[in-house]
């Protein structure tokens, strides 16, 4: 049952252009303040009409400018969350909640549990914080068991530790209700935390997608995004607690992390920056560095203050990238082709999302 | 102190005042919603004809229903031989004032359709709910203030019509005699002064009970909602 966005609009003196598939885990739609991405999520939503092309969401056609097709918002089954969360302020949080609501009551317990507003319940939105009123927006839409949940920069305007819970609340929620999520952001730290695939759009314009590993990979990203550190996201599984490490597994290698109390079988989204991986051209011993990854060096193409290299680990199909100086990579004569070691300090390896492997 | 005929007056003043808001709100809620809402060709024209009572001289009001209502007339006729002929009754005299009073309920109950922010309805929308639901559970509800306010202005406005009144219903004492009709009538015999300043008094209160009431259950519905 697939779900894809091909669609052209213009809105005012402003043309645009989708085209996605949408897959059933997280997506993060991300870019630039003024890229469009409300305005393609309105689209969706039905709440502006495209100018052609094609809507469908699990095989039913919501839009098609050809068969004349552009069904109500009411009939899409696709929930949207805006910025300004919008709780009707005559009813109280329950009321909210439940208004269309089309899940079971002991479910939305359970979902209001895990958002924490269970106490809040009886509350009226004028009395809540602004993240009690996001999270309840959140449910409120989950409540009605949509199709697709569109959230409209949902962690903007909170702080560290809430965003933090925001995140984890988004994947599981998604996980749980098995329910795409089309999650809008402008910070590429929110898509690395929480989305599995990315759309990027610029200019009204969303054509670059795909895994999220995939897209933020693909150097149009990194100047789209303005990321100043180059570097590669891996997924690993944990496979070994040992003297207060673990170990994830890379093809037949190991990456060794602080162990922070992820459970052994659990995956996670790991980012390794550039500058934070050195070059070795053989094992070496008498280092603090426990990583020591043997990779093909694949492409060494020049960067800001020196060249960045394109590892491959070995017996994998993941990639590394190491910053080095021109210095360096001619000291050592490094060529393509030739194998060398990553030097990765574990304290380095930082962990984005851990999550109970679903086989 | 006060007469039985002076009691009677304001109990056919609160009836006819009662009736005519009560038979307006509807349709200045249907009407309000529609101006606040829609678009359509002629939009102008229909805002011209509802404020029209709130600039047209009240005798003129009063003399239009009389030619189109009266029981010589076609319409009135018809309504006649059906026995249900408004005109020299309190029925009219309803009539009249809802007429004065709809364009004060439409302009307040508009604005509070107006104020709504989009986002609930679209919001509302993408949850699943239908347009008949958007308007009986976010749009109606979140207008109460605005409507509880017009029905205080057209309540009052009501109670205090005069001019269309006697003209349509002519004044009639214990028939179509309100206060106003009834302080026109002491006023104008010799020795009714006391009686005319007991009818002005009588003509106040509600005037100013009914927009007492309606500025507090106004701010009681705000405050529910966070909005003072």
């Amino acid at each position: 049952m697939k779900s894809h966005v091909d669609i052209t609009w213009r809105l005012g003196k402003y043309d645009g252009e989708a085209r996605f598939t949408l897959p059933p885990g997280v997506t993060a739609l991300i870019g630039p303040s003024g890229a469009g991405k409300t305005t393609l999520a309105r689209l969706i939503a039905g709440l502006e009409r495209p100018n052609g092309g094609t809507v469908t969401l699990n095989g039913k056609t919501l839009f098609a400018a050809d068969r004349r097709i552009n069904l109500k918002p009411e009939a899409r089954e696709v929930a949207l969350v805006p910025q300004d969360s919008t709780l009707f302020p005559h009813l109280t949080l329950y009321q909210n909640i439940t208004f269309m609501g089309r899940i079971s009551e002991a479910d939305l317990m359970m979902f209001c549990e895990r958002a924490g507003i269970r106490q809040l319940l009886d509350a009226r939105p004028h009395t809540l914080s602004g993240g009690e009123a996001r999270r309840a927006a959140i449910i409120r839409a989950v409540a009605c068991n949509p199709a697709l949940l569109i959230l409209d920069e949902p962690l903007n305007g909170l702080d560290p530790l809430r965003r933090k819970e925001m995140m984890a609340l988004i994947r599981e929620l998604n996980r749980k209700a098995s329910l795409p999520i089309l999650m809008i952001t402008h910070q590429t730290d929110e898509m690395l935390h929480t989305a599995d695939s990315a759309i990027l759009m610029q200019d009204m314009r969303a054509t670059i997608t795909g895994p999220l590993e995939e897209v933020f990979s693909r150097p149009e990203t990194a100047s789209l995004l303005h990321l100043d550190d180059a570097g590669q996201l891996l997924s690993a599984k944990v496979s070994e607690r040992k003297s207060g490490m673990i170990s994830c597994t890379l093809g037949p290698q190991r990456l060794w992390l602080p162990d922070d109390g992820e459970t052994v079988g659990s995956l996670l989204r790991l980012r390794i920056l550039a500058h934070d991986v050195a070059i070795a051209l053989e094992h070496t011993k008498g280092l603090s560095i426990v990583n020591q990854i043997e990779c093909r060096l694949v492409h060494a193409a020049p960067a800001r203050g020196g060249f960045d290299l394109m590892l491959v680990p070995e017996g994998t199909d993941l990639q590394l990238s190491s910053r080095i100086t021109a210095h360096s990579l001619n000291a050592l004569s490094l060529k393509e082709g030739m194998t060398v070691y990553a030097l990765i300090k574990a304290v380095a390896v930082k962990e984005l999302i851990s999550e109970a492997s679903t086989g | 102190m006060i007469s039985n005929f002076e009691i009677e007056a304001l109990l056919l003043s609160f009836k006819v005042a009662i009736w005519a808001t009560v038979v307006s709100l509807p349709l200045a809620i249907v009407i309000g919603h529609t101006m606040a809402r829609r678009d359509f060709y002629g939009k102008s024209l229909v805002e011209v004809l509802v404020h029209a009572p709130l600039v047209v001289p009240p005798v003129v009001v009063g003399y239009l229903l009389l030619v189109l209502l009266a029981p010589n007339s076609v319409l009135g006729g018809w309504l006649a031989s059906t026995g249900l002929s408004p005109a020299f009754k309190w029925q009219g005299a309803a009539l009249a004032s809802g007429l004065m009073a709809l364009p004060l309920m439409i302009r307040a109950i508009r604005q509070a359709f107006e104020a709504e922010p989009k986002a609930y309805r679209e919001v509302a929308a993408t949850l699943g709910a239908t347009a008949r639901q958007r308007f009986w559970r976010i749009s109606l509800p979140l207008a109460v203030p605005g409507i509880l306010s017009g029905v205080a202005l057209g309540f009052a406005r009501a109670i205090g019509e005069f001019g269309a009144t006697i003209t349509f219903a002519a004044n009639i004492p214990g028939l179509t005699q309100t206060l106003p009709l009834a302080l026109y009538s002491a006023a104008q015999s010799p020795g009714g002064e006391a009686a005319a300043a007991r009818l002005a008094l009588l003509c106040l209160v509600p005037a100013f009970a009914s927009l007492m009431i309606s500025e507090w259950l106004t701010r009681r519905a705000r405050r529910k909602r966070g909005l003072s």
